[in-house]
């Protein structure tokens, strides 16, 4: 990330800011910049953030009362800060730009949020508006532009726009403050009490992708390009009452509304209140936050949290005092919704932050890992998978019916499981290979789990069993009909492995499967056969009666079983090696294929996924990556590969461009290839110095090696 | 039958809820009792229950997912055995709806509270009311405060338990599953009420004391 002037100009009041350290508003700034945030104000810095995050809130909502422009018109000029800066600053999706114009141009605005979601008619007065921010478009596809993943090479440091950013959120803010949801009385107490607004604006460029409703639009593989420049019918139809309505706004009264329009004020009114509360309660909780240094420095955060704005899960820190936080992306993202846009990410120097939307929930990634934005995205959908394994999507009715519901409440005890499944992401390819690990075996051994397994699985009449070891795949019993989702599979194994409490003794717990049916759950049994191994039976039935009474006899006779054929003692043995937990070892596979102990063997690491079986498999992490930098590099650059080759058949409707089959790339870190077809996909990562032909030559005979190995390795 | 023992096979047969497994299973088949154990999340519901079993406490206990299922054997005084399969219920708001899985067909149920939390104890009055309504009705109830160890913090009379008790036919008592005071009684007591062992409701106050 380049440093604007300002940014330069800033960074000692930034740090001072940084160090200070108790507040939950400041915090985003700070996340994305590393503390390099741009501080305008001198004032008293908690009450500047609370009434910032007023602001912020207060745009959450749609506006539903006018407000004098009077008092609107100081705080806008404050907001605004520069003017040059905050033209600069605009860089949004075609549907951002009337806002952005109207907030630079220092118009107060109360009502044009919700009169563009009702009318259809074109406004020329907004294109014109549009059109004085063109350069910053400009500006903003260049920035948009370096977020796709760089092939291999390092994480693609971002050359957006410096400076374009403050302005950018200035105008957020600014229109927050136009925006007047927020009573006004507890507005203007803040006002007179609070310095300029700015002090958490982050200066960053900022890339919006927009799924546009439109027919028109045509997507592109990078769509953060394509929606900028986008011409956007709806919205532009919007903005010709639009004109209207902006310079009416502010004598605008509630009795004006059309009834039907109460229900939208009602749930902006609900909005409001959940996001007041929710800043109360971050002003009186930030105080405790008092790790905010060292939650500031994790590589990856994730957030989950309802569309109104409370804290559901926080992957660090306390959600409660990070409730002023997740006010802040509330605002954010509904923000740009009620455009009937979606904020899709946004790139801050060394972080990226992305934004899905699930259900009543929103989820954010904040990562510094190098992860491209598919990686990111796939991963807070698992987040949202795992929340629906728990809760199934039952909750969705319970927000539906109040949408200032409190998902903590239900989602009590499980935190470790979520925890545990964004920690898997930093050492487990499964998500992005949408396949499951095996454990080696010697396929005699292997066939006499399978048989114990599916004698269990008959015996209690269930629908499917899994005998797991650590977080690898011992034995799997699945109908043809209907074999388990390998993202199921992942999240069930993930929960099962993150919960203490089935150690403890056997256990049965309702799991929902949401990649097979998000609306109901199934009953599981959960019984640990050895400890010290992590041999753990899972049986897993949609018919609760029998199922509850037999279990308990049915385990005990696999258990005996398996322990009779020696599957236990192979398993233990297998897992008994802490530095590899039963995975293969690099040292161990034949030379020909690339085996060979540290220095003898350009080979690194690989992964080796078979999409028929829907397993993979990949070596123990050794020397020369078993540092914490080069673990932590690993998986991000695997990421960047595998969105590189898939880029094309992700991109939806831009699909018909054929993925990658083959990359190759070198850096200073090491040499990679990659090779996808349709019986088997190769990822392997070399040393920086190996050439292309000697990748090439070792993938295929490592290739060949795996296959003429596959029934140890791959569970049938 | 199937689990009569050569000592006393009037008193078995009055067990209730107990499941009679293949009579060549072992000589002497002991009659099983299950037991679930509910109330609000947090008041100690598998510490009692790993006290009784494992003796063993862990003050940093793992939340309860689901339902964990242990199993125990309890000798009476009379020289009779009973072997307890232990439903220890998740107390989350969440498993809620589940729960009739879990007291179905229970011969007995532990409703407990934290004496420390008067809101537990408002939710163990809710428990016994849907036990009322929704389980077999000769279920056997047996109330349990629990953390006496933390009597300072004391929010519910032994007073408030008892009358609340009585009022609904229900056994009585107090336990720190930390010190391991009064755990076993708990099993005890129910495995002797079962049993129509005659015990006094005097005796079970005074267990409290």
């Amino acid at each position: 990330m380049q440093a604007s002037g300002s940014d330069k100009a800033a960074a000692p009041q930034a740090n001072r800011r940084a160090s200070s350290a108790k507040r939950g508003a400041g915090d985003f700034a700070a996340l994305l910049e590393g503390g390099r945030a741009q501080q305008a104000g001198t004032g008293p810095l908690k009450p500047a953030v609370i009434a910032e995050l007023r602001r912020a809130a207060s745009s959450g909502g749609r506006s539903t009362h006018s407000q004098d422009s009077d008092s609107d018109q100081p705080a806008l000029q404050r907001t605004g800060g520069d003017p040059a800066q905050s033209a600069a600053g605009v860089s949004a999706g075609q549907t951002s730009d009337p806002y952005v114009d109207l907030f630079t141009s220092g118009e107060p605005a109360s009502e044009f949020t919700r009169s563009m979601e009702q009318s259809g008619q074109p406004d020329s007065g907004q294109e014109e508006l549009k059109q004085s921010a063109a350069p910053v478009q400009a500006q903003h596809t260049e920035a948009a532009g370096s977020e796709t993943p760089s092939d291999g090479a390092g994480t693609g440091a971002p050359h957006g726009s410096p400076g374009a950013a403050p302005s950018r959120f200035a105008s957020l803010a600014g229109l927050a403050d136009a925006l007047p949801a927020v009573d006004k009385l507890a507005k203007e107490q803040l006002e007179s009490s609070v310095g300029p607004p700015s002090a958490y604006l982050p200066p960053s460029d900022v890339s919006d992708r927009a799924e546009a409703p439109s027919p028109e639009e045509i997507p592109v593989s990078s769509s953060a390009l394509s929606t900028d420049e986008t011409p956007e019918p709806s919205s532009k139809a919007e903005s010709l009452s639009e004109g209207v309505s902006v310079g009416e706004a502010a004598s605008m009264s509630d009795f004006e509304m059309v009834e039907k329009e109460q229900a939208q004020v009602e749930r902006s009114r609900q909005t409001t209140a959940a996001l007041s509360q929710a800043v109360n309660e971050a002003a009186s909780t930030s105080g405790q936050n008092e790790s905010d240094e060292a939650w500031r420095r994790e590589r990856k955060h994730m957030f989950v949290l309802s569309n109104a704005g409370k804290p559901v899960f926080a992957a660090h820190g306390d959600e409660n005092a990070l409730a002023g936080f997740m006010a802040i992306i509330q605002a954010m993202m509904s923000f740009v919704q009620d455009k009937g846009d979606q904020l899709q990410s946004i790139r801050a120097g060394l972080h990226l932050v992305v934004f899905v939307e699930k259900g009543p929930f929103y989820l954010v990634a904040v990562s510094a890992t190098g992860e491209p934005e598919a990686a990111l995205k796939l991963q807070l959908e698992l987040l949202y998978g795992q929340i629906l394994s728990i809760l199934t999507n039952g909750v969705e009715k319970r927000f539906a019916h109040n949408p200032r519901y409190d998902a903590r409440g239900l989602l009590g005890g499980t935190y470790t499981v979520l925890r545990s499944l964004k920690d898997s992401f930093e050492t487990d390819p499964a998500a992005m290979l949408s396949a499951y690990l095996p454990l080696p075996l010697a396929s005699t051994l292997r066939h006499a789990a399978l048989t114990t397994l599916q004698a269990a699985v008959k015996g209690v009449n269930a629908t499917w069993g899994l005998l797991l070891a650590g977080d690898m795949v011992v034995a799997l019993a699945q109908p043809r009909a209907s074999p388990m989702h390998p993202l199921d599979l992942l999240l069930l194994s993930n929960f099962v492995r993150s919960t203490d409490s089935f150690r403890q003794s056997e256990s049965f717990s309702p799991v929902c499967l949401p990649y097979f049916q998000p609306a109901g759950h199934m009953h599981a049994y959960i019984n640990y056969l050895h400890q010290e191994a992590g041999l753990c039976l899972v049986l897993l039935s949609s018919q609760p009666e029998q199922f509850y009474t037999v279990c308990p006899e049915i385990a005990q006779a696999a258990q005996e079983q398996l322990a009779s054929t020696g599957v236990t003692e192979a398993v233990a043995a297998a897992m008994h090696d802490d530095a590899h937990r039963g995975r293969l070892h690099i040292a161990d596979l034949p030379k020909a294929a690339g085996g060979g102990s540290v220095g003898t063997t350009p080979l690194l690491h690989f992964l080796y996924k078979v999409p028929s079986r829907g397993q993979f498999i990949m070596p123990a992490i050794c020397a020369p990556l078993d540092t914490q930098s080069a673990r932590q590099a690993l998986m991000p650059a695997y990421a960047r590969v595998h969105a590189a080759m898939f880029r094309a058949s992700e991109g939806g409707a831009s699909a018909g461009l054929a993925p990658q089959r083959v990359h190759y790339s070198q850096d200073s870190e090491r040499t990679m290839l990659a090779y996808v077809s349709p019986e088997y996909e190769v990822y392997a990562v070399y040393d920086a110095l190996t050439d292309k032909q000697t990748a090439v030559q070792l993938c295929h005979k490592l290739g060949s090696y795996i296959k003429s190995q596959q029934t140890d390795l791959f569970v049938p | 039958m199937g689990c009569a023992s050569s000592k006393a096979p009037t008193t078995r047969s009055d067990i209730r809820g107990v499941v009679r497994r293949e009579p060549e299973a072992g000589p002497a088949p002991v009659p099983r009792v299950k037991l679930v154990l509910l109330g609000d999340s947090g008041v100690g519901k598998s510490c009692l229950v790993l006290r009784y079993v494992r003796g063993q406490f862990d003050p940093n206990s793992k939340v309860t997912v689901g339902a964990a299922f242990m199993s125990h054997s309890v000798h009476l005084p009379d020289g009779t055995t009973v072997k307890f399969e232990i439903w220890d219920t998740a107390g989350q708001e969440r498993y809620a709806s589940l729960a009739p899985l879990y007291y179905r067909g229970a011969s007995a149920a532990a409703v407990v509270y934290d004496i420390t939390s008067k809101e537990s104890f408002q939710k163990a009055k809710h428990w016994v009311s849907e036990l009322q309504k929704n389980a077999s009705g000769d279920i056997v109830i047996i109330l349990v405060g629990n953390k006496t160890d933390l009597v300072e913090l004391r929010e519910v009379t032994p007073e408030d338990g008892q009358e609340y008790a009585s009022r609904n036919d229900m056994l009585f008592i107090e336990t720190s599953a930390k010190t391991a005071a009064n755990v076993s009684e708990i099993f005890e007591t129910v495995a002797k009420k079962l049993s129509g062992y005659q015990a006094p409701p005097a005796e079970v106050v005074s267990a409290t004391n």
